[in-house]
């Protein structure tokens, strides 16, 4: 089991995914950060899926 | 909703914009905001709409310009020094700051748990704005965090404070001797502002999601908190805020505070009693409101920020009877409803809180409480209606109203519409993550509202109260001004507010002695 990271009293390293606006909002905090444009793996159409475990 | 927000920034002249999918829901929204619905339904599921209202020919053609020139090249919505690239998934980010200690989630519940357990055995925290994670869910990630010493804030939570740095909607306070544990994201935003306005600063937030004090998730991360600020030598008094939890959470908190705690404590469960813990010396206080929170840490911290908490967080009975029958007194006698319009959660709560002790008649909300009932509609006030324009029905796909104001702008007008009504409450949200001017936003729907009703001979009142402090880019002063010059009262807490739009429903017929000694003043003081 890896220990959990250091938290209060260090300086604050963030990962935003997901709305930009709160990763500005970090930016303007001088916080240092990462923006993810996050979007979900797009979904197979069942018949695709099906082909696809055939194969793979 | 990138591409609407730019196309209304382009020009003055463009009043509304809205290029969106034409989804049922959206095209229901469409027409609700005035376009026509015979162009509207034309429209089929896999086109796009682009709606632009505009004070001239000139603009509506630029706005519809730039629209298509946006749909048609991407790359010019980010045109402009807001130029900056976006990693695409999370393992990059994490070979990019291999030393990251906190993940802000704000994507579609169903992919949070995948993406949260992944990150629990890097040992690495998160903070969860995601709405719609399943109960088995949160309860499977925050029962595995508890094991790996990983602090999960949410899901839903928007707000917290780390470090004294806003994580995000977040307003700019002072570093100070204070930690909090909410459940309650505006609730948070409320307690700290107002403890800003007292000159008392807050080092740790933690905003640990509605959830977490049910009975299903136990409190987990609000007892994480707690332990958590207990070891942090610059805190001084710990809040913990929230809606009143199950009796047997509340008995796991009070068990611990009171027995293995040793720090000072306020406990404001939302609509709970008031007690001051004799049996802890002292130093365990427990309210029931936002305000009366701000008092008791105040009174905490010491005698001076005491009374200077009495002077920013209160308005004596006889000056709020002498400032609110002006208001009054302008308003028919069919006048007699009260319609809250809030962006706020924890407001709604706390506004249904208070005004279900003092209205007489019934009560409607999307979000009910306890003895409020439940509306037939969202979309339709009737009676007293307090109404949470952030609940689901008006989010979907669409953003939060603390961020996109259009919703309320709308609703705004279709209240003054209706004879019955005497007065609009209103919460505005500044800091971080809200819209850059939310009453700014608002101001022309507020004026039309009372010019509207002022063609019908009729007067109505307006009732605001503004969360946020003066270091938000906002402007707190300008906020109030603004709302000032448009006619509306503006108070300086949420549960003033509520008590004063009472006071304006009922003519001044409220028990004010006993709405104070409830929630608006600290038992001991009065």
């Amino acid at each position: 089991m890896v220990e959990a990271r250091k938290l209060f009293d260090v300086e604050l390293k963030v990962i935003n995914v997901g709305l930009d606006i709160f990763y500005n909002a970090l930016q303007m905090q001088n916080v240092k950060a990462v923006d993810v444009n996050w979007r979900p793996a797009p979904k197979l159409e069942k018949e695709t899926e099906d082909i696809l475990d055939k194969i793979l | 909703m990138k591409i609407s927000d730019k196309v209304r920034r382009i020009s003055s002249g463009i009043i509304e914009a809205s290029v969106i999918m034409a989804t049922s829901t959206n095209k229901g929204i469409l027409i609700r905001l005035g376009f026509p619905p015979s162009v509207i339904q034309e429209a089929t599921e896999s086109d796009i709409i682009i709606a632009v209202r505009a004070q001239d020919q000139e603009s509506l053609d630029l706005a519809i310009h730039k629209a298509n020139e946006m749909l048609e090249s991407p790359e010019k919505i980010s045109a402009g020094n807001e130029e900056k690239s976006r990693l695409t998934d999370l393992d990059s980010a994490l070979n990019m700051m291999p030393d990251a200690n906190l993940v802000l989630l704000s994507i579609p519940g169903e992919h949070v748990k995948d993406i949260s357990l992944k990150l629990i055995e890097r040992g690495i925290h998160q903070q969860i704005f995601s709405d719609h994670v399943p109960i088995e869910d949160e309860l499977e990630i925050k029962q595995r965090a508890v094991k790996n010493g990983v602090l999960i804030l949410g899901p839903g939570s928007g707000t917290s404070i780390i470090n004294g740095k806003g994580i995000g909607f977040s307003n700019v306070v002072k570093e100070g001797p204070v930690g909090v544990v909410a459940a309650a994201g505006t609730g948070l935003q409320e307690v700290i502002t107002l403890l800003d306005h007292c000159g008392i600063g807050v080092k740790q937030g933690l905003g640990v999601g509605g959830s977490d004090p049910k009975e299903k998730i136990g409190g987990l991360m609000m007892l994480e908190g707690i332990k958590l600020l207990e070891k942090d030598p610059d805190i001084e008094v710990i809040g913990i805020v929230s809606k009143p939890p199950s009796a047997s959470i509340q008995e796991k908190i009070f068990n611990f505070i009171s027995q293995d705690a040793k720090k000072k404590y306020v406990v404001a469960f939302i609509g709970g009693r008031q007690l001051q813990d004799d049996r802890t010396g002292g130093r365990i206080i427990q309210v029931g409101s936002l305000a009366s929170a701000v008092l008791a840490f105040a009174k905490h911290i010491g005698k001076e920020q005491f009374m200077k908490a009495r002077v920013k967080t209160r308005i004596s009975q006889n000056d709020l009877l002498n400032m609110l029958e002006k208001e009054w007194t302008k308003l028919r006698d069919s006048q007699k409803y009260i319609r809250a319009l809030y962006t706020g959660g924890t407001f709604t709560y706390e506004a249904q809180v208070i005004l279900s002790g003092i209205l007489p008649g019934p009560i409607y909300s999307n979000a009910p409480i306890l003895n409020i009932k439940e509306m037939a509609s969202s979309l339709a006030s009737e009676a007293n209606s307090i109404v949470d324009l952030g609940e689901e029905e008006f989010t979907q796909g669409r953003p939060h109203p603390m961020i996109d104001p259009t919703i309320r702008k709308l609703r705004i007008l279709e209240e003054a519409k209706d004879p019955e009504v005497g007065v609009l409450l209103m919460d505005f949200v500044l800091g971080y993550g809200s819209h850059p001017d939310p009453v700014g936003a608002a101001l022309r729907e507020i004026k039309e509202a009372r010019d509207e009703a002022a063609r019908d001979g009729r007067y109505l009142s307006v009732i605001s109260h503004v969360c946020g402090t003066t270091g938000d880019p906002q402007g707190y002063d300008s906020s109030i001004s603004k709302l000032q010059s448009a006619g509306s009262i503006v108070l300086p807490t949420n549960a003033i507010a509520a008590v004063g739009a009472a006071l304006v429903g009922l003519r001044g017929k409220v028990d004010l002695e006993k709405i104070y000694s409830q929630y608006l003043t600290l038992g001991g003081e009065l």
